[in-house]
């Protein structure tokens, strides 16, 4: 695929591996959390990313961001390709660290990270979190700095008068709006937002949707919303891109996907949703996947989802499905669609 | 059918520099054998606090107890010594927490972390417990469970921790088991298998079961019973039916009106209610939920509401609400 001026990032065959520790006389075995990714991501837009837990969203998200070295693969943000951006510490065997440029280019990309407790460090408060990032690269300090958090803090739902707090002392979905006025702090371009409603209840969760929303209208923001929530998902994604076992398997506009979607991984996706009304509830069908899920240290030859997959032939035992159009806006890797 | 567990007048306060947090403000329910109840609430209402009260783990100081009796098959919680707490939250109750990690050890491997509580709790060998915590892994759905299990927490994604808890809190088979957003970080199929799981085990050994939650999609899957929490207090509670079907609270209608559907188109305003959670330290006279309440009236302002009782398993505390 080429290069299109109108894509924000670009990412092209990243994987990520994730060395096993080694059992004695054997080959190290790797999980492959991401295997192969292509996506084009475009200024303003909202891509949706959703798929099985531990099928590689957030590995994915930190490695668009760079937040950990992929092991192979590219991805160009504005022109710039990242993964040439580290550089290795003490000689051949050190650690890999960011270089300046790279410091300069993740003001603009931030991410939300999945679990609200652990992403805070325990020992700050929150008007030190929030306000890291606007300290560390010198924009603003002292009273401004201060006055700014409040405001943040307010954009999110929160009380300003809790900046003397720490973390511990808040509920879970109270520690995630903090993740949340973080990331907002630097006016990034985009955001990688993983799972930043899955711990607050639906009346928040509206209200930072439409946060998220009226922010984006705002400053032209670029997200990537990770969530299995399809019906959040749903909401604020302009497309949604599906993942099983480290690949994306189909990604089309939102509408598409939920009405007519055309991956059987999805259809079953999509038939699970609970839905808040007990007698619906009660006497619905869902598609039930069979089997288990597969490993991502020995995934399935051929299509990795036909271990599971309800219409598998043989074919798909054998073949490896390719992502192809099915139109100018619709992709799937399927051999039978 | 007995009851397993009471809850009455519980108040859970924190005592801060300037201030008073009423994070729980007089909780009373009881909870039957082999029942499941679901809790649902705001973001900050208490139901972690409450949780962590009912196992008597809130951090004392600034946490403090200035009301309350939690009875928990004859013996009350508030009053036992730290062996018999020791013994119930081994073998009796078990929590599966919010936060993964509050229960899990970064330094220690999966398989450490599971096997102890069999070798300790049903007195296994430890080959036994090491293949029934790759069982278990199996059946919380981590695939090559033994290979895995090898690993420490943080190399797991945030929904495998999560199920690496459940599988603990499940391995004790308990009387009790409060589960505390147990599939936050779960998506749709999986959280099917482990909501299944619970059911089974509440069949099974006729485990009773909190489930705290504000998925009200699993609420209406799981429970019989919900009660609703605002502000450190219940508001309304009622069979989960009722409960959908004909709300009485004007907190318990906006949360249903709030929560986004399929049927959505985007760019649709989702109808979040309307200001911010109360200060749980400078709690609004009166109902808590006036100011952001569109039915308030004068009255709400001035006293808190009775409790009206619709029917004997439906109640609500609404001055708006007509018995
Ligand atoms: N250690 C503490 N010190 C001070 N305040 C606390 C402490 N722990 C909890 N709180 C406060 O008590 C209130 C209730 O918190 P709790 O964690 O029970 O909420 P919750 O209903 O579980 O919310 P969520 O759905 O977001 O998890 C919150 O306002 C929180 O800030
Ligand atoms: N630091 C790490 N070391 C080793 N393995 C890892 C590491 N981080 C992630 N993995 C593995 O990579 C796979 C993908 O994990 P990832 O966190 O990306 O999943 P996810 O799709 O975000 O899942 P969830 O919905 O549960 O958060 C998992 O098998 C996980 O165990
Ligand atoms: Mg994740
Ligand atoms: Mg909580």
């Amino acid at each position: 695929m080429s290069q299109n001026p109108q894509n924000l990032l670009q990412v092209r065959d990243l994987k990520v591996h994730f060395p096993m520790p080694k059992k004695f006389g054997q080959e190290r075995a790797v999980v492959k959390a991401v295997d192969g990714i292509d996506l084009d991501i475009r200024a303003g837009e909202t891509l949706g990313l959703v798929g099985e837990s531990g099928c590689g969203k957030s590995t994915l998200g930190r490695a668009i961001l760079q937040l950990i070295r992929p092991t192979e693969g590219s991805v160009t943000f504005e022109g710039q390709e990242l993964t040439t951006l580290w550089k290795q510490r003490f000689g051949l065997f050190g650690v890999w660290s960011p270089n300046e440029m790279m410091r300069r280019k993740r003001q603009d990309m931030q991410m939300i990270f999945q679990d609200p407790f652990s992403s805070l460090n325990p020992r700050m408060t929150v008007e030190d979190i929030v306000g890291e990032p606007l300290k560390n690269y010198g924009i603003l300090s002292g009273k401004a700095l201060r006055e700014k958090v409040q405001d943040l803090l307010q954009t999110v739902g929160m009380d300003p008068r809790y900046i003397r707090r720490y973390p511990h002392e808040f509920s879970g979905g109270q520690c995630q709006r903090i993740g949340i006025a973080r990331a907002l702090a630097l006016n990034p371009k985009i955001i990688v937002a993983d799972e930043p409603i899955s711990a607050l209840d639906v009346s928040i969760q509206a209200q930072i949707l439409n946060l998220l929303e009226k922010l984006q209208d705002e400053f032209n923001l670029t997200y990537i919303f990770i969530a299995h929530d399809l019906a959040a998902v749903r909401h604020i994604s302009d497309r949604v891109a599906v993942m099983y076992l480290g690949k994306v398997v189909e990604i089309s506009d939102q509408e598409t996907i939920i009405k007519n979607p055309k991956h059987p991984y999805t259809k079953a996706l999509i038939s699970a949703i609970p839905l808040p009304d007990p007698e619906q509830e009660k006497n619905r069908k869902h598609i039930v996947l069979e089997g288990d899920v597969p490993s991502p240290i020995n995934p399935p030859s051929g299509c990795s989802f036909h271990t599971r997959c309800p219409i598998a032939e043989d074919r798909c035992k054998r073949e490896l499905p390719i992502l192809r159009n099915l139109n100018e806006n619709h992709r799937v890797s399927c051999h039978l669609v | 059918m007995g009851k397993i567990l009471s809850v009455d007048d519980l108040r859970i306060y924190f005592k801060m520099d300037t201030n008073i947090v009423k994070a729980v403000d007089g909780l009373s329910f009881d909870l039957d054998e082999g029942e499941i109840l679901g809790v649902v609430g705001e973001s900050g209402s208490g139901k972690s606090v409450t949780c962590l009260g009912l196992m008597d783990l809130n951090p004392q100081p600034p946490a403090y107890y200035p009301s309350g009796k939690i009875e928990f098959r004859g013996t009350n919680i508030m009053k036992a010594t730290k062996e018999q707490l020791r013994k119930i939250r081994g073998n009796e109750i078990s929590m599966i927490f919010q936060d993964p990690m509050s229960s899990l050890n970064p330094f220690l491997t999966v398989e450490t972390q599971l096997c102890e509580v069999l070798i300790e709790h049903e007195g296994m060998s430890s080959d036994q417990a090491r293949k029934k915590s790759i069982e278990m892994l199996a059946k919380v759905g981590i695939p090559s469970p033994d290979q895995r299990i090898k690993q420490y927490p943080h190399q797991f994604s945030g929904g495998m921790r999560q199920r690496v808890m459940i599988a603990m809190a499940l391995l004790c088979r308990p009387k009790l088991l409060i589960a505390d957003e147990p599939t936050t970080a779960l998506d749709v199929t999986i959280q099917a298998q482990i909501l299944e799981l619970m059911r089974e085990l509440n069949r099974e050994y006729g485990t009773s079961i909190i489930l705290i939650t504000h998925d009200l999609g699993v609420v209406a899957g799981m429970s019989e019973r919900a009660l609703v929490m605002y502000a450190g207090k219940i508001v309304e509670r009622a069979s989960t039916k009722d409960l959908f079907e004909k709300p009485q609270h004007p907190y318990t209608h906006a949360l249903l009106k709030s929560i986004p559907k399929l049927t959505d188109v985007k760019g649709k305003s989702l109808d979040p209610i309307p200001g911010l959670p109360p200060d749980l330290s400078n709690l609004p006279t009166g109902c808590s939920f006036h100011p952001r309440c569109s039915r308030a009236v004068e009255k709400c302002k001035e006293s808190y509401p009775e409790v009206v009782t619709l029917d004997p398993t439906h109640k609500a505390s609404c001055w708006e609400v007509n018995a």
